[in-house]
């Protein structure tokens, strides 16, 4: 599967497609299939078809060019879902990012790359009832993913002092560690990754899959919310949206595909969203937007004696695997000072004191691969109405992470350690951490999560789940997913290179079914 | 059916506890002329803040600035520009409620503590202290956010952003010989 890409040419780095934006008057298109969202499912997808010759049109949300800025706000304002607002109501209220534009999540990601573990792939074997997504079907996909993106293990030389300490830190500890493999070719370590990235050193899909696949003849029409599949004798027949100007927020004309097929790639959060916004719900049976992971992750800070610079070094560059905790990966993040000074619950001039030493804050988040889930509706103005509950065993491997952690935050150089969860104070040894920790329930945890998925399952039973292993829906004919959503269960590892291979894979069947 | 505070709280916490969770803002609001009308903010709501900005970042110390002079409620009327119409509604009914609950704690709204000569800026910083530091997860869910939106003016502010260290050495209008560079392209 070629397209423009010379593997001896190193990496495929493209400048940003071309895609038509919002406007005022109503328009109608056709072709063989639209996709709606240009995340890494949606790209990949369209980049398989336009390969196999089909007609594409991808319909994305979010604006038709980059609008990073050096500030967080006007970023997450047109690069995430819902302006950033997303949260899950549980014991603890967990904001969810999910990204939006020309790459979807990649366009804000860090850009770890992990394939998927074997046991969970084999896992989900018995649900699909089709071997077509085991090991070896997922492995030439990333085999080929892996040079045409450019993923190489953070260099030392633009980690960053908050990567390195993890990796002395897990070293000392004597705990399987290192740098993480990233999808950043030209990578300078600047840090800020959630904001876009100002080098184009990432490889978000706007530089390859998504931009690959216009070369094949997909294009795209940004700026437009899709709201509506069009059904027709049972079937899937196209898609409806209205185009909004990005800046003023102000809506334009209505904007109609008409189609073969209809891919809904809108995200873990968004497809669900769309789908039940949309009316299909008794349609698409008892499973859509249920069974719905997450991810949850709650972070461990140490005060340094030297300088760390949170913010600064490939933005998140380091993991480990704590002994003993299967599903459980601390790793490294960025945080720009402002949101560690909230965790510092200061006020007065003791904040202002606390501003110079923010430099030597260090700092790992827990992430676990959760078995609670969740459920995803809209609410009548289309944003996502999110629940989620929380399963005990979690917060029990979230807690005996953040002991490990703060172990290997210790071992690394950190003085003392802390973590924002109310009820604990700051610590010079791990196990004083975790004997803070291990009576607090969840309600008291500073959780954050951006990996949502399977909340849209493929399995072969309608009554678990939504789709079947063509990516076709179980219950309207012509309608099909290809993104994080249908994982039939928790990944594990950050899940865009495995929602890149999921979504190649299911095009290429599409492809091949003409 | 009427609405209860604690259920007030517990939405605007749900919408406000994201921390990247910002609209729209121009990223040089601090340098807007004074008669720049405010799109979003009241003239109550911006004493709101105010009074936050002034106990969370007091005059004096390093840097010198303080939270009302790094002008931290226009960086929140953009921030509200960029929301969608119903969490905007939310969210200021948050603050709504918050400053009700100040009443009710403090016998005052925290732009009126603020202002009393016996109780001034400390007295706001005590309450929100307490807000940070509730059991009530909501409450301090909102609180926290509220203190990251005025963090988030206040270090970005020019006379700020030393004090912490350089936070972009490298990266925006930066070329790395990629196929398409700079911030300004954009
Ligand atoms: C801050 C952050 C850091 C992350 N870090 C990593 C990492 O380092 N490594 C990793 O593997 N994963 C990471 N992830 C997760 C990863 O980015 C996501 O899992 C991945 O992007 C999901 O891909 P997707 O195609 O399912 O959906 P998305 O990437 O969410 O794409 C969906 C697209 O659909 C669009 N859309 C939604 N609704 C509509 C609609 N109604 N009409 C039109 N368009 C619509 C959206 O705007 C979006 O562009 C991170 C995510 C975030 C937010
Ligand atoms: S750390 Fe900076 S240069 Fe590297 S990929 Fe992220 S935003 Fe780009």
């Amino acid at each position: 599967m070629p397209g423009s890409w010379n593997p001896a040419n190193g990496p495929l780095r493209l400048a940003p497609p071309d895609a038509t934006g919002w406007s005022n008057a109503d328009k109608e298109e056709t072709c063989d299939v639209v996709i709606v969202g240009a995340g890494p499912g949606g790209s990949a997808c369209a980049r398989a078809l336009s390969l196999a010759g089909a007609k594409v049109i991808v319909v994305e949300e979010g604006p038709s060019r980059r609008r990073y800025e050096k500030h967080f706000g006007p970023s997450m304002r047109h690069h995430q879902q819902e302006g950033g607002a997303m949260v899950a109501m549980s014991a603890a209220p967990i904001p969810i990012a999910a990204g939006r534009g020309l790459g979807g999540g990649t366009i804000i990601n860090s850009a770890i790359a992990w394939r998927a573990p074997d046991d969970v792939l084999n896992g989900w074997k018995d649900v699909i009832d089709d071997d077509g997504f085991v090991p070896a079907a997922l492995k030439p996909v990333y085999d080929m993913l892996w040079p045409l993106l450019g993923i190489w293990s953070t260099r030392l030389a633009i980690a960053g002092e908050n990567n390195t300490l993890i990796v002395r830190g897990a070293a000392a500890c004597g705990y399987e560690g290192g740098y993480l493999e990233r999808a950043t070719p030209g990578c300078t370590g600047c840090g800020v990754c959630y904001y876009g990235c100002p080098t184009g050193g990432k490889a978000s899909m706007d530089t390859n899959l998504l931009a690959d696949a216009v070369l094949s003849g997909t294009r795209i029409q940004a700026e437009t919310k899709v709201d509506r599949v069009v059904v027709d004798a049972g079937r899937a027949v196209g898609i409806s949206g209205q185009m909004i100007d990005p800046d003023t927020g102000e809506l334009g004309g209505r904007y109609t595909v008409r189609a073969d097929r209809v891919v809904i790639a809108a995200g873990g959060i968004g497809t669900p969203r769309l789908l039940h916004h949309a009316g299909l719900g008794d349609t698409l049976g008892p499973a859509l937007g249920e069974g719905l992971h997450l991810h949850p992750g709650n972070a461990v800070l140490g005060w340094c004696d030297l300088d760390v610079l949170l913010w600064k070094g490939a933005t998140q560059g380091a993991y480990f695997h704590p002994p003993g905790l299967h599903g459980v990966l601390p790793h490294t993040f960025s945080s720009p000072p402002e949101a560690i000074l909230s965790m510092l619950t200061l006020t007065g001039q003791p904040t202002k004191e606390a501003l110079p030493r923010l430099k030597t804050l260090c700092g790992c988040v827990v992430m676990i691969s959760d078995t609670g889930t969740g459920s995803v509706r809209a609410w009548g103005d289309g944003r996502a109405r999110i629940t989620y509950q929380f399963a005990d065993p979690d917060i029990d491997r979230i807690k005996a992470g953040m002991y490990h952690t703060a172990r290997v935050l210790l071992a690394g150089g950190a003085r003392t350690v802390f973590a924002p969860v109310y009820g604990t104070s700051v610590y010079t040894s791990a196990e004083d951490l975790r004997d803070a920790l291990a009576p607090l329930p969840v309600a008291n945890f500073t959780l954050y999560a951006s990996h949502p998925m399977s909340s849209c399952r493929m399995g072969k039973d309608p009554a678990t789940s939504v789709i079947g292993p063509t990516g076709e829906s179980h219950g309207l004919r012509g309608l099909y997913v290809t993104d994080s959503s249908i994982f039939p269960t928790s990944l594990g590892v950050n899940p865009s290179l495995t929602t890149m291979a999921m979504g190649t894979l299911l095009g290429e069947r599409m492809g091949a079914r003409g | 059916m009427p609405i209860t505070r604690r259920q007030l709280l517990a939405v605007a916490a749900a919408l406000a506890t994201v921390p990247v969770g910002l609209g729209g803002v121009g990223w040089s609001w601090w340098g807007q002329a004074a008669d720049v009308p405010l799109r979003h903010l009241s003239a109550s709501e911006v004493a709101f803040f105010d009074a936050l900005a002034e106990a969370i970042f007091p005059p004096g110390g390093t840097p010198a600035l303080s939270g009302r002079e790094a002008h931290v409620c226009r960086y929140i009327d953009a921030v509200l520009a960029g929301m969608a119409e119903t969490q905007r509604d939310f969210f200021r009914l948050g603050l709504h409620a918050l400053d009700a609950l100040a009443w009710e704690q403090a016998g005052a709204a925290l732009p009126d503590l603020a202002a009393d000569p016996a109780r001034g800026p400390e007295a706001v910083a005590e309450v929100l202290r307490g807000w940070l530091v509730s059991t009530d997860g909501n409450l301090r869910g909102l609180a926290q956010s509220l203190h990251i939106f005025v963090g988030m003016a206040f270090l970005a502010h020019p006379d700020v952003s030393p004090v912490i260290a350089d936070q972009f050495g490298c990266g925006f209008g930066l070329s790395t010989g990629s196929t398409f560079v700079g911030h300004d392209a954009w």
